[in-house]
C-alpha cells in the first residue's frame, strides 16, 4: 500500500501521465473532427502507424526529428486523403475503410522496415529534444511535471484541444463541418459540397492522428516498432464518444486513460504488488470499455426517463 | 405587374418508361405576383418546380429569367439567378442557431473569421423589415414548425431570391398560423418580391393568390386570374372532372372497448412530458382522431401503443390485455395493426418485391403456412387480392417495391395492415403525400374497416381528413389532451386551430402559451 502513495507522491508519475495522454489527446481530437463531419472514422489506427514510421524514417534520413515530426504529419494527412477518398468520393462504407487502412497501414509499415533494414518489427529514430523552460522548471513539484524534460507535442496537444474548439466555434470552415455532419442535405441545399467540407475535415483528423503517431515514434521512445500504436487510435475513438463532442471534455478523457495507462506501468514495479504485469497491460483497455458502457448507459436513461419511478401497479 | 419574370416553356421530365412527370409543360410568372401553382398529388408541381431550382433536370425545354435564357443545372445556379426555394420538408440543421442556418453558406466574415455578430444583425434586420419576429440565437430543434418555416424564408431571402417557391408551405400550420403566415407573404409581395405557392387547397389560392396555374398528370391545363375563376372550376379542373361523392361515414352501433389508454404518461429526452396524462377509450366501430401540431405528442403515442417504446407510465389495454411487458409480435397477435407515417422506411421494405411487403405480415400465419414451409401460393393469391382490391398499379408481383409510385406503395402497406386487423388499427398520416385517386381508396377501406366493428385511430396533420373520417376527435397540445370533441361537425377549424395552439383548453385554464 505504502507504494501507491508514494507513487501519488512522485512528480514523475504525473510527468508520465502527461507523456501517455499526448497521442490519446490528439487521436481524441481526429475522432472528434471526423465525427463533427458525420465520419466515424476508425482509421485513427492506421493513421497514426504511418505517422509513427514516416517520423522516425525522415528522422533519419535527414538527421532532424522536427522533418520527422512533419513527414509524420503528412503521412496522417495523406491517410486521411485516402479515407475520405474511398468513405466520401467512392461511397463505400465508412467502417470497412477504416478496417482496410488499418491493416494496410500495418502491412506496409512492416514491409517498409523489412525493406530497409532487414528486421521486421522496429527502426531507430531520433527523437525529438525536450524542452526545459527556463525559471518555470524551478517551480517545485509543478516544475518538475511541465517543465522539465518536456517534450514539445506535448504543449502541441493542448494547443490543439484549443484550436479545435476554435474551428467549430468561431471559423466558417468549422459551421460547414458541423452543418454537414448533422444535416448533409440542407447543408447541400445551400450550395455547400459536402464531399468537400468531410474530405478537408477528415484531412485535419489525419493530422491530428500524425502529430500523435510522430510523438509516438520521436517523443515518448526514440524509433518505431510495428506495436507501438497498440490500440490508442481506438482509445482515442473511445474518449471522444464519452466526451460527447466536446473537445475539452474529451481531452479530458484522454487524459483519464493516459492517467490508467500510466498507472498499469508503474504498478509493474511493485514488488509486493501480486498481479501479473500482463493482467496491469489490459487496465487501459478494460477502463475504455468500462468508461464506455458507463456512458452509453447514461446516454440510453437520458433518451429514454422514466417519468416517476413510481410502482408498477398489479 | 405584367412583365414576366419567369417562363418555363415545353419542359418535359420522365423517370423512366412510362412514368412522365412533365409533358411539354410552359408555366409564366410575372413579377411582384403571388402564383398559385395547383393541382392533386402526382399532377407534377414539386417535380415542375425542383427542374426551376435545378433540383432535377428537364430532357428537353427552356427556361427564360426576365427574358434571358438560363441553363440551371444544380441550385447554386438558381439561387445565382436569385431562384431561392423553400421545400417541404424543412432543410434545417437542427444543432445549429437561427443565425447559423440563415447565413450557412453565405457566412460574414470578419477577419476571415466567421462573424456572428453580423448574421445575428441579419437576422434581426430581416425579421424586422418583413414582420417574422425570430430570436437569431435560439436552436432550431427548440422551434416550432411555424417558426421553422419562417427561418427557412429568412434563408431564402438572406440569398436575395426575388423569385420565392414554397412548397406546400401551410400543411403544416395550424389555421391561425396559417392567416399570420399570409399577412407575411402580402409583406413579402409588397416588398416587390414574387412568390410560387405549391398548393391544392382551394381556399387558400383564392384568399392569397393573383394567378393560378393548373396542373393534371404532367400537363398544364391553364393559368387563370384568380379573380375571374370559382373554387368549383379550379377543382374541375385539377382532377379533370366531377370530384367523386363525398364519403360519408355511417354510424353504426360501438362495440366493446378494444382500446383503453389510462393516464399515460412519458417524458422527451429534453426532460419536458412528450405525454401527460393522456386517457382514451376506443370501441370497436368507432374512429378517433388524433389533431394537433406534428410534434405534441402524436409521435410517442403511436410508439406505445405499437410497441416501440416501453418507457412509459399508465396503462394500456388492447383487447383485454395489458399492453406493457408485451413484444411486437405480441402486439401484433392481438389484432392490431399500423399504418407507419413513414413509409419508405418503417412501411415497406424497398429492397423486396411487391409480393414480399404485400404479405409480410402473414407468413407466420399457420394458414399461410405448410409444416415449415411457407405456402407461396396462398401468399400469392392473398397478395393478388390486395392488389386487385386496392387497385394498385404494377407490373408482376415480383417486381421491387421501389418501382411503384408513392400512392400504390400506400396502398400496399394499407391492404396489408387492414387485411389483418382485428381488432385496432393505428393510421399514422395514412394519406401523405399520396395521389387524390388513392387517397380515396385507402378512405373507403379504411372506413370499411371501422363498420366491420374495428377501431381505429388516425392520426393526420390535415384537418380536412379528420374531419371527413371521424366524428370525434380529440387534440393534443404539448403531450396533454386539451380538448375531447364529441360532435367534429359542430366544432370549427378556427375553434380547432386555437386548442392545437394551446390558446383554448376545454378545461378552462386557458391560454398556456
Amino acid at each position: 500500500m505504502r507504494e501507491f502513495f508514494q507513487l501519488f507522491a512522485t512528480p514523475g508519475f504525473y510527468a508520465m501521465i502527461l507523456q501517455l495522454s499526448t497521442p490519446l489527446v490528439f487521436a481524441a481530437l481526429a475522432a472528434l473532427v471526423s465525427n463533427k463531419a458525420g465520419v466515424l472514422n476508425i482509421g485513427i489506427e492506421g493513421a497514426m502507424v504511418s505517422a509513427a514510421l514516416s517520423a522516425a524514417l525522415l528522422s533519419t534520413l535527414t538527421g532532424s526529428a522536427a522533418l520527422g515530426v512533419l513527414a509524420g504529419v503528412l503521412a496522417g494527412i495523406l491517410m486521411g486523403l485516402f479515407f475520405a477518398l474511398c468513405a466520401v468520393r467512392l461511397r463505400t462504407n465508412h467502417i470497412l475503410v477504416g478496417i482496410a487502412t488499418n491493416i494496410l497501414a500495418s502491412g506496409v509499415a512492416v514491409f517498409i522496415i523489412y525493406a530497409v533494414t532487414g528486421n521486421k518489427s522496429d527502426y531507430p529514430g531520433i527523437a525529438m529534444t525536450p524542452w526545459n523552460v527556463p525559471i518555470l522548471k524551478e517551480l517545485p513539484f509543478i516544475g518538475e511535471i511541465l517543465f522539465q524534460n518536456a517534450n514539445p507535442l506535448i504543449y502541441l496537444a493542448v494547443i490543439a484541444v484549443i484550436a479545435v474548439r476554435f474551428l467549430f466555434r468561431r471559423t466558417v470552415l468549422g459551421v460547414r463541418i458541423l452543418a454537414v455532419g448533422k444535416n448533409e442535405v440542407a447543408a447541400a441545399s445551400v450550395g455547400i459540397s459536402p464531399a468537400r467540407v468531410k474530405t478537408i475535415a477528415l484531412m485535419i483528423a489525419g493530422g491530428l492522428a500524425g502529430f500523435g503517431g510522430a510523438y509516438l515514434s520521436l517523443g515518448y521512445m526514440s524509433g518505431f516498432n510495428t506495436g507501438m500504436v497498440a490500440g490508442r487510435g481506438f482509445i482515442g475513438i473511445a474518449a471522444e464518444a464519452i466526451g460527447a463532442g466536446h473537445p475539452v471534455a474529451t481531452a479530458l478523457f484522454a487524459v483519464l486513460f493516459g492517467a490508467v495507462n500510466a498507472f498499469s506501468l508503474a504498478a509493474q514495479t511493485f514488488p509486493s504488488f501480486a498481479i501479473p504485469y500482463e493482467l496491469l497491460n489490459t487496465l487501459p483497455y478494460l477502463t475504455t470499455t468500462i468508461g464506455l458502457v458507463i456512458y452509453s448507459v447514461l446516454r440510453y436513461r437520458k433518451a429514454h426517463p422514466s417519468p416517476t419511478h413510481k410502482e408498477i401497479k398489479p | 405587374m405584367s412583365t414576366p419574370i419567369l417562363r418555363m416553356q415545353g419542359i418535359c421530365k420522365s423517370y423512366g418508361p412510362g412514368i412522365i412527370a412533365a409533358d411539354d409543360v410552359s408555366f409564366t410568372v410575372d413579377a411582384g405576383e403571388i402564383h398559385a401553382l395547383a393541382g392533386e398529388n402526382g399532377a407534377g408541381k414539386t417535380t415542375l418546380m425542383k427542374i426551376l431550382f435545378g433540383m432535377e433536370r428537364p430532357q428537353s425545354g427552356d427556361i427564360y429569367i426576365r427574358d434571358e435564357r438560363v441553363l440551371i443545372t444544380d441550385p447554386n445556379i438558381a439561387m445565382a439567378h436569385g431562384i431561392g426555394m423553400v421545400h417541404q420538408h424543412f432543410m434545417l440543421v437542427d444543432d445549429l442557431t437561427v443565425a447559423e442556418n440563415v447565413i450557412l453558406g453565405i457566412e460574414p466574415k470578419k477577419h476571415g473569421l466567421l462573424d456572428r455578430e453580423a448574421a445575428r444583425a441579419l437576422v434581426r434586420s430581416m425579421a424586422e423589415q418583413y414582420d417574422m419576429s425570430v430570436d437569431p440565437d435560439s436552436f432550431i430543434r427548440d422551434l416550432s414548425v411555424a417558426t421553422k418555416q419562417k427561418v427557412e424564408i429568412l434563408k431564402v431571402l438572406a440569398r436575395r431570391a426575388d423569385i420565392v417557391i414554397l412548397d406546400e408551405p401551410t400543411a403544416v400550420l395550424t389555421p391561425q398560423e396559417t392567416k399570420r403566415f399570409f399577412e407575411q407573404l402580402s409583406a413579402l409581395r409588397k416588398a416587390g418580391r414574387t412568390i410560387i405557392i405549391i398548393t391544392h387547397k382551394l381556399s387558400e389560392i383564392k384568399t392569397i393568390c393573383d394567378r393560378i396555374t393548373i396542373m393534371r398528370k404532367g400537363r398544364t391545363v391553364g393559368t387563370y386570374d384568380v379573380a375571374s375563376i370559382s373554387e368549383q372550376e379550379i377543382s374541375r379542373r385539377m382532377i379533370g372532372g366531377d370530384p367523386s361523392p363525398d364519403l360519408i361515414p355511417e354510424p353504426v352501433d360501438p362495440g366493446p372497448v378494444l382500446l383503453s389508454v389510462q393516464n399515460v404518461s412519458c417524458i422527451a429526452p429534453s426532460g419536458k412530458f412528450a405525454l401527460r396524462d393522456v386517457h382514451f377509450d376506443l370501441r370497436g366501430g368507432e374512429m378517433l382522431g388524433i389533431v394537433g401540431v406534428e410534434g405534441n405528442g402524436q409521435r410517442e403515442l403511436v410508439d406505445i401503443l405499437t410497441g416501440l417504446r416501453t418507457a412509459y407510465d399508465g396503462t394500456v389495454i388492447l383487447a383485454g390485455t395489458t399492453l406493457r411487458g408485451m413484444s411486437i409480435a405480441r402486439i401484433r397477435h392481438q389484432g392490431l395493426s399500423f399504418v407507419p407515417e413513414d413509409r419508405m422506411t418503417v412501411g415497406v421494405n424497398l429492397d423486396g418485391s411487391l409480393l414480399d411487403n404485400a404479405t409480410a405480415a402473414i407468413r407466420d400465419d399457420r394458414s399461410f403456412n405448410v409444416g415449415p414451409f411457407q405456402a407461396d401460393r396462398k401468399l400469392a393469391a392473398f397478395a393478388r387480392r390486395l392488389v386487385s382490391r386496392y387497385e394498385v398499379q404494377h407490373d408482376s408481383l415480383r417486381e421491387s417495391i421501389r418501382h411503384l409510385s408513392g400512392g400504390n406503395m400506400q396502398k400496399v402497406v394499407c391492404g396489408r395492415e387492414i387485411g389483418i386487423c382485428k381488432t385496432v388499427l393505428v393510421a399514422d398520416q395514412p394519406t401523405r403525400g399520396v395521389d387524390v385517386g388513392a387517397v380515396r381508396t385507402i378512405h373507403d377501406q379504411i372506413e370499411s374497416l371501422r363498420r366491420h366493428g374495428k377501431a381505429i385511430l388516425l392520426i393526420s396533420s390535415d384537418l380536412t381528413e379528420i374531419r371527413t373520417l371521424c366524428r370525434q376527435a380529440i387534440v393534443l397540445h404539448q403531450g396533454e389532451i386539451v380538448a375531447r370533441i364529441d360532435d367534429l361537425a359542430g366544432c370549427s377549424e378556427e375553434e380547432l386551430g386555437l386548442y392545437m395552439l394551446g390558446l383554448k383548453r376545454q378545461d378552462g385554464r386557458g391560454a398556456t402559451s
